[in-house]
């Protein structure tokens, strides 16, 4: 008799980021596509200050791993000020 | 594709840092420099009336090194400091340390960048100007042709580097290069006034 084994995993994840105006919002949402599992990422800016802008960034994708999101965005010179969204799936596998 | 891919790095190192004008200054400011005092120092050869290759490519030898030591080293200090307040400033306008970011490694290679252009362009241009003379020198012909020819190379560097700004600044290359020349012949014009002056 087959098991099922659930396992739950992020697949959608809305970001309010503070980042510097270098890089550019486009190289910024590229280096974060890069990610393995990442298929989409969709990033609006929200407000310009002098030295940095708000971005909404929503990353789409299978298995979405938070730290690493987090690693790249630091590395970047960013800093995630709140996580507004997440959409988790709940994927069923026959053992 | 290689030498495309360093350019690009460079210039993404240079935008983080927010460096680009301030290298272009430097490089300007500098190499203008070097030209004027490549130009003096063949100029002070010339009126004493040494003519010995051996202690003219030394003397240059030594006043480029010594100017490229200078520019590297004041360039160093300052930059490093102005690249310290500025990653200071976004830090705390980010409310975190950005030491492990791409602006840190940024501001680092940024400073080298700026450092090394502000020494080499100062000690590129002594030598550029100076080497008709102490070429005139090497071949043993007469030192009028080396100082005129040293004279037509300042002339000529000092036309590319106008050139070279107007285009960079989106100015118009006319007008940068002829007001760049017009400071060339007044400081060559002074410079044959003092020759005459000696000399009487």
């Amino acid at each position: 008799m087959s098991e099922q084994q659930q396992k739950t995993s992020i697949v959608r994840l809305v970001l309010d980021v503070l980042k510097p105006h270098n890089p550019n919002i486009i190289d910024f949402s590229k280096s974060i596509a890069q990610l393995k599992g990442i298929k989409r990422v969709d990033s609006s800016v929200q407000e310009v200050d002098v030295e940095t802008e708000t971005i909404k960034l929503i990353i789409d994708g299978n298995e979405l791993d938070v730290s690493k999101i987090e690693e790249v965005i630091k590395r970047l010179g960013g800093a995630i000020h709140s996580v507004d969204a997440v959409v988790i799936e709940k994927i069923e596998t026959k053992k | 594709m290689v030498i495309g891919r360093l350019r690009q790095r460079i210039r993404t190192i240079m935008t983080l840092s927010e460096t680009s004008g301030i290298a272009r200054r430097y490089f300007a400011l500098n190499a203008f420099d070097g030209a004027l005092i490549g130009l003096g120092a063949i100029f002070g050869f010339y009126i004493s009336d040494l003519h010995e290759y051996k202690v003219i490519s030394l003397t240059i030898l030594a006043i480029a090194l010594g100017s490229a030591i200078s520019g590297f080293s004041g360039a160093y200090i300052s930059e490093k400091l102005e690249q310290e307040a500025r990653l200071k400033r976004l830090e705390e306008a980010i409310l975190t340390d950005l030491k492990d970011s791409i602006h840190y490694s940024a501001s680092l290679t940024s400073t080298i960048i700026v450092s090394l252009i502000n020494g080499l362009s100062s000690m590129m241009a002594i030598l550029v100007v100076s080497s008709p003379y102490i070429l005139s020198s090497y071949v043993s012909s007469s030192e009028v042709v080396g100082i005129v020819g040293s004279m037509l190379t300042f002339l000529a560097l000092l036309g590319l580097l106008g050139y070279f700004f107007g285009r960079e600044l989106r100015i118009s290359t006319l007008s940068v290069v002829s007001r760049v020349l017009l400071v060339g012949v007044i400081a060559v014009v002074i410079y044959l006034l003092f020759e005459v002056a000696i000399r009487l």
